[in-house]
């Protein structure tokens, strides 16, 4: 059984820098490369324990990087929940039906996720105009939840929400993310959508929670 | 110190010295290379006076106390009168030039030579080439201070004041210019190397004169075949065992000594000394009586006389050295190698299958020195050219060099750094300067550090973050807590610009929602090589500095810290000559 081997191409990529420096190494004695064939090739473990000789990081041993799927926001919200309410009145009343509803959440957690989301809006409103709420926990409960979470309220009464555009609010979408990054993403997501007028209707109109995620993977990012 | 300093600049005018002029400098080279050559052959002179007054005392009934006297006040003289850390002396000049640009203090000059004429003029089993190497090494120092030179010249001018006095006590040049190269200054350019060798002549010259041109060892002349030449590979590996158990006996002996009460331990292993003299007069003192009677085929006859004479040679150096006596270890490296050189000759003879005609045993022990302080020293051009000027013994130049290399490569099996770099190596100071560790450790994040820095705080919105930092051109902002100013975390604009630029989520997202929460924290006084390591494992470009309190001071970005890394690689380069 031969050794596992790199390419010019993935010892380039594992040591993080470009094919033609790697070559340079090579060409100048300070690297050692298999040559039997025309391309030289690279034991994996010899090449890894050059790279710590050198002071270099190897990949697996970086910080990993989260990158976003395609769709974060439909993910989430196929991991949470929808819901239609009929008898809320107040924006606090939302938020605590939004995270109440959220499958396979203990309820230790979902206490905590209250009072933090709670927390957070008494700082600041999250109304984000148009009859829309965004509320979210203060800092990104990284200890309580792996996945970003999303649970969509509908209220048939309308409810005030402190909004700068002074409309009341009668979607709330709350959003828990364990990252920064995730969060970020999601946002710049709903943003996007909601700036698509049919998809805000389908919002008003869905009675279930496919029909929005549906909806939400139709629509293309665009620049 | 002032005062010194401006009679150091008009001394400079004087000589009409400059940073640019080589002869200036040449000229102190000379000089340091004759105040040197002095302090060797005075050192030399005075310790074979004391030696052989003190000898009939040694041989009688209180024989063993005079070498546990001998240490005792050897420590003293460089502990208590000196005020001077213990220890054999060629560290610490490494040190000096590896962490000090060659600095040393005027007293220096004195210690370790009045504490090694008391040592081992009482018969402490010890060589004076460490004494001289720090002694005339100091001088350099000292000089190249009076004389306001940079910290690259005033190095060499070290290195000239070790090459003097090697050369001087050994009547040997190409030792003394090898060993200040290869040992002291690990730097071979001629910059460096004419001052040195120029040291080294005047150096040996100087005691030519006043001790006449007389080789060290003197023997009679022989040749070595084929068959020794096959003989000296196993000569040269068992030299590198028992150099390393030699350096592993120094290295027990300090255990001794350090769980002994202060200055009992100098007078403790001082009796063991004296009593292994009462058995083998050879095997203390400096010893290169013992060496020449092995080098002239004259040692007292038989396998276990010469064995038992080589162990009582390495427990007495190593009961010496380890008790932190001071003492070089150039002497007993080269008597016992003279001694084992000896041995193998007698057991080779004794077993061997056929009956070869080997060399004569002169020449094997002078071999076996090579050996030895190749080993010893891990210094195989100091082993072969010492042992070559100090024999005259071209004629054995091949097995020379079989053994030192040989040697070398044992004993590093065992160890990795010699007896002289050990300590420095384990502390971390072995770093020749312009390399990437004394870089990485001379520079630290407070001089790489950005601290006109805007903080802001998490509870600001993006739409007032934007407000807060439209004036600045920076793009990392840390995010403190109002009140005790702790660092939360950090803020990239680059990674939130996309929120930041919708005008309805920047009212609604907070800093403290989306800022960085997970970077690792740079200490203010770490070593950018603890930054370095940070930025490799996190990939960030900026991280936040914080003092010992965890309060945060400001940022160390890469492209801060490579501006001025190379700024000091520039600086601290060697190849800049003149």
């Amino acid at each position: 059984m031969k050794p596992p081997e790199f390419d010019l191409d993935q010892a380039s990529e594992f040591l993080g820098v470009p094919a033609w420096t790697v070559e340079r190494w090579v060409r100048q004695g300070l690297l050692s490369a298999s040559t039997s064939s025309p391309r030289p090739s690279f034991d994996r473990s010899q090449l890894e324990r050059w790279a710590r000789r050198h002071g270099m990081t190897v990949p697996g041993k970086r910080m990993r990087v989260v990158r976003p799927p395609a769709d974060m926001l439909a993910d989430a919200l196929e991991r949470g929940s929808f819901s239609i309410a009929t008898s809320l009145e107040t924006a606090s009343g939302a938020i605590d039906l939004a995270v109440r509803s959220l499958p396979d959440l203990e309820q230790g957690v979902k206490d905590v996720l209250v009072r933090e989301v709670q927390a957070r809006e008494r700082l600041a409103s999250t109304a984000f105009g148009r009859g829309i709420a965004l509320p979210h926990p203060r800092r990104p409960p990284s200890e309580l939840i792996q996945k970003p979470l999303a649970s969509l309220v509908r209220s048939e009464r309308p409810l005030d929400w402190a909004a700068f555009d002074a409309q009341p609010v009668d979607l709330v979408l709350l959003v828990a993310s364990p990252t920064a990054v995730e969060h970020l993403e999601i946002l710049s997501r709903i943003s996007f959508a909601l700036r698509v007028p049919e998809f805000v209707s389908t919002l008003r109109e869905a009675t279930s929670a496919e029909q929005i995620t549906t909806r939400l993977r139709e629509l293309r990012m665009s620049s | 110190m002032e005062r010194l300093s401006s009679r150091g600049a008009s001394l400079a005018r004087f000589f009409r010295l400059s940073e640019e002029r080589w002869e200036g400098f040449l000229l102190m080279a000379l000089v340091v290379g004759l105040l040197s050559g002095v302090l060797a052959v005075a050192l030399r002179s005075a310790v074979h006076a004391l030696f052989h007054a003190l000898e009939p005392a040694r041989l009688g009934p209180a024989g063993i106390l005079i070498p546990a006297f001998g240490a005792l006040i050897g420590v003293m003289i460089v502990r208590d009168l000196f005020q001077e850390p213990a220890g054999h002396g060629v560290p610490a000049v490494i040190r000096a030039v590896c962490l000090r640009g060659g600095r040393m203090r005027v007293r220096a000059i004195a210690s370790r030579w009045l504490g090694s004429l008391a040592n081992v003029g009482a018969g402490g089993s010890a060589g004076l080439e460490g004494p001289i190497v720090y002694s005339a090494g100091a001088l350099g120092a000292v000089v190249a201070e009076r004389f306001g030179l940079d910290e690259r010249r005033r190095s060499i001018l070290v290195g000239c004041g070790v090459a003097g006095g090697i050369s001087a006590i050994f009547n040997a040049p190409m030792t003394g210019l090898i060993f200040a190269t290869e040992i002291i200054l690990a730097e071979w350019s001629a910059f460096s190397i004419v001052p040195v060798a120029i040291s080294a002549v005047a150096a040996t010259e100087l005691s030519r004169v006043l001790l006449g041109n007389e080789q060290s060892f003197l023997h009679a002349p022989f040749e070595m075949g084929v068959h020794d030449l096959i003989a000296c590979i196993g000569l040269g590996l068992l030299s590198g065992a028992v150099a390393a158990a030699l350096s592993s006996g120094i290295a027990r002996a300090q255990g001794i000594a350090s769980r002994l009460h202060g200055r009992f331990a100098p007078f403790a292993l001082g009796l063991g000394v004296g009593a292994i003299g009462l058995a083998f007069p050879m095997a203390i003192g400096e010893g290169y009586e013992g060496a020449q009677a092995a080098v002239s085929s004259q040692q007292d006859l038989g396998i276990l006389l010469a064995v038992g004479l080589l162990l009582a040679k390495l427990v007495a150096t190593s009961m010496t050295l380890g008790s932190g006596a001071p003492g070089g270890m150039f002497a007993p490296s080269l008597v016992s190698g003279a001694f084992l050189g000896t041995a193998f000759h007698r057991i080779v003879e004794r077993i061997q299958p056929v009956q070869l005609q080997l060399a004569s045993e002169g020449s094997y022990a002078i071999v076996g020195m090579s050996g030895m302080v190749a080993g010893v020293m891990h210094a195989p051009l100091t082993g072969i050219f010492l042992v070559m000027e100090v024999t005259d013994g071209y004629d054995v130049i091949l097995p020379l060099m079989i053994v030192s290399v040989l040697s070398l490569v044992v004993a590093r099996r065992f160890d990795r750094h010699s007896l002289y770099t050990k300590e420095l190596a384990s502390s971390g100071e072995l770093r020749r300067p312009g390399t990437d560790r004394q870089i990485g450790v001379d520079l630290s994040v407070r001089d790489v550090l950005d601290g006109e820095t805007i903080p802001v705080h998490e509870d600001l919105t993006l739409e007032e973050l934007a407000e807060a930092v439209r004036s600045s051109s920076r793009n990392h902002f840390p995010v403190v807590d109002r009140s005790t100013g702790a660092l939360l975390g950090m803020l990239d604009l680059a990674r939130v610009r996309r929120q930041l630029l919708d005008p309805q989520l920047a009212r609604i997202t907070l800093v403290g929602t989306v800022m960085e929460t997970k970077l690792p924290e740079v200490l203010a006084q770490a070593p950018v090589s603890q930054a370095l390591e940070a930025f490799e494992r996190t990939g960030q470009w900026v991280l936040p500095v914080v003092d010992d309190e965890g309060r945060f001071v400001g940022l160390i970005s890469k492209s801060r810290l490579f501006d001025h890394y190379r700024r000091e690689l520039l600086v601290q380069d060697r190849s800049v000559d003149g």
